[in-house]
Formats: structure tokens, sequence, C-alpha cells
């Protein structure tokens, strides 16, 4: 759906493997998750995908609404990787 | 004819598109959806036609539609109006559908009007007015980006009460170090 990883960053986190099969999962949008309870408002979440975009991920819409629903994990990496806090 | 779209105007996920006439019968319906209605520029109104132009327009420098780049849908608009060349400064609006800010996906058209204004003109401050309710999706960015120079005390009357108009500011000095954290497509331009 428009996430396309590629292998070196498959291979630096299990968690971004969870990413990849999650996007690629067919089914609706997960219009219906309350964003505001993962902790991440969207400044943040606009971090975590301009991180996935730097390693290589091409997003669109569709992938955007799939990754934010990933919570905690995705929390965790990207506080790793973003170090702003 | 065919315009491609490159360059500062054009980031990882969205690009931006110059708002143009033909597109004025869909940015008044696109701004009078219920989230954006309250905010600038028509502020709950619904202008005449040629009152809708003025709304626009006045005073705007700079102003796009933000477009995903994959799908060509329009996630919002995004403005530079009231440039003051004496203190060298601007403020900007930010009108996005609220599905697509709340991923952080359109966020980007913001970070790209920034980015071309500073490239564009010698700003040396970018700012924001932007009411208490509407805030709170974007509050880390008082961490992460912006300054906070104070508020409008009960500025605003929204729904049944007065709210305070928060006042934000973003340095040039503060932009030019963190770019491209938020535009990816910048460093990934960049790289060696």
């Amino acid at each position: 759906v428009g996430l396309s990883l590629g292998p070196t960053l498959l291979g630096r986190a299990a968690f971004l493997a969870e990413v990849a099969s999650t996007v690629r999962r067919p089914g609706p949008l997960p219009d219906d998750v309350p964003l505001e309870v993962l902790g991440f408002d969207a400044v943040e979440r606009h971090l975590l995908l301009a991180l996935l975009a730097r390693n290589g991920a091409v997003l669109d819409e569709t992938a955007a609404w799939a990754l934010v629903t990933l919570g905690d994990a995705y929390e965790r990496y990207a506080l790793e990787a973003v170090d702003l806090r | 004819m065919t315009v491609a779209v490159s360059g500062p105007t054009r980031g990882a996920f969205v690009h931006l598109r110059p708002l143009m006439a033909s597109d004025h019968e869909w940015a008044e319906l696109f701004l009078s959806t219920e989230a954006l209605h309250p905010l600038q520029p028509l502020r709950g109104r619904t202008p005449s036609p040629a009152g809708l132009h003025d709304a626009l327009w006045a005073g705007v420098l700079a102003q796009y539609i933000v477009v995903a780049n994959q799908t060509g849908q329009a996630c919002g608009i995004v403005r530079a109006h009231s440039s003051d060349p004496q203190s060298a400064s601007v403020y900007v609006d930010v009108l996005l559908r609220p599905d697509l800010a709340a991923t952080g996906f359109a966020l980007e058209g913001w970070f790209l009007l920034v980015d071309h204004l500073f490239d564009h003109f010698p700003f040396r401050v970018v700012r924001m007015e932007v009411p208490e309710f509407a805030w709170s999706s974007f509050a880390s960015a008082d961490r992460l980006l912006l300054v906070d120079e104070g508020r409008l005390v009960e500025h605003l009357w929204h729904r049944g009460r007065y709210w305070d108009v928060l006042i934000r500011a973003l340095p040039r000095a503060v932009w030019e170090e963190r770019r491209s954290l938020f535009l990816p497509a910048l460093s990934s331009a960049t790289d060696p």
C-alpha cells in the first residue's frame, strides 16, 4: 500500500519488519484508532515518518495511517533514533 | 500543460502547488469544513464570491495547496501572509485535513512552506498565531522547533467561550539547524 522498505532498513531493527508486514496487510483503513492514546502528537509523528523516509521508505497516506497504529514499539525505536528528547 | 514540481516545494510525502483562481470554490468548501472553519482566513464566515477573493488573498505572500505525492490527493492549504520588511517577519497559516495532519503525513506541507520562505526572502522569523483549541495536536513543536512568544488572552470566541490565541515563532537559525530532520527529501538530496 505504498510502503517500500529496503533490505538495509529491514535488517536494522526487528520492529521495522513488523512495520512492513502491518502496512502490507490488506484491510480497511484504521480510521477508528484514537490517535491521541498513542502518546505522540502530529509533529512527532511527522518526525518518525521523516526518519523512515530518510531510510528509504516511500510513504503514502494509507501507509502513514498504518504506521501510527503501531504504538509503543514504534515510539521506542523513534526515541532512540531521533535524539531530541 | 504539465508542470513538473521539483526543488524545495517537493518533499518526500507531499508537494506544494500554487493556489489558483480555479481552486477558489474548492478552497471555500475545504476551509468551511468543521475543523478549519473557525480558523483564518474564514473565521466562521462564508464570504460572498467577491469577498472570498479578499479572504483568500488579502496580505498573502505565498499560498499553496498541499498535494500528496503518491495519490495526488489535496491534503490542505498552507499560506504565508502579513509579511513585514522592517521586522523581517511573516506569518503562516497551516490548514490541513485533520486525519492527514494527525498522522504527521501532511505536516510536511508546513515545513516545505517554511523552507520556501527562508529560501526566497530574508526573513529572520516565521510566526504563527494559533487558537488554543487547535494546538494540542501540535504541542510538541514547542519543544522541537518553535519559540513561545506569548498569547493573546481570551482573544477568540469559539463554541461558547473565549479562547487564548498562542503566538509561536520559528527563527531562521533554528530552522537551518533542524530542517533536514523535518524534510527528509532535503537530507537525502544532499547526502553524499
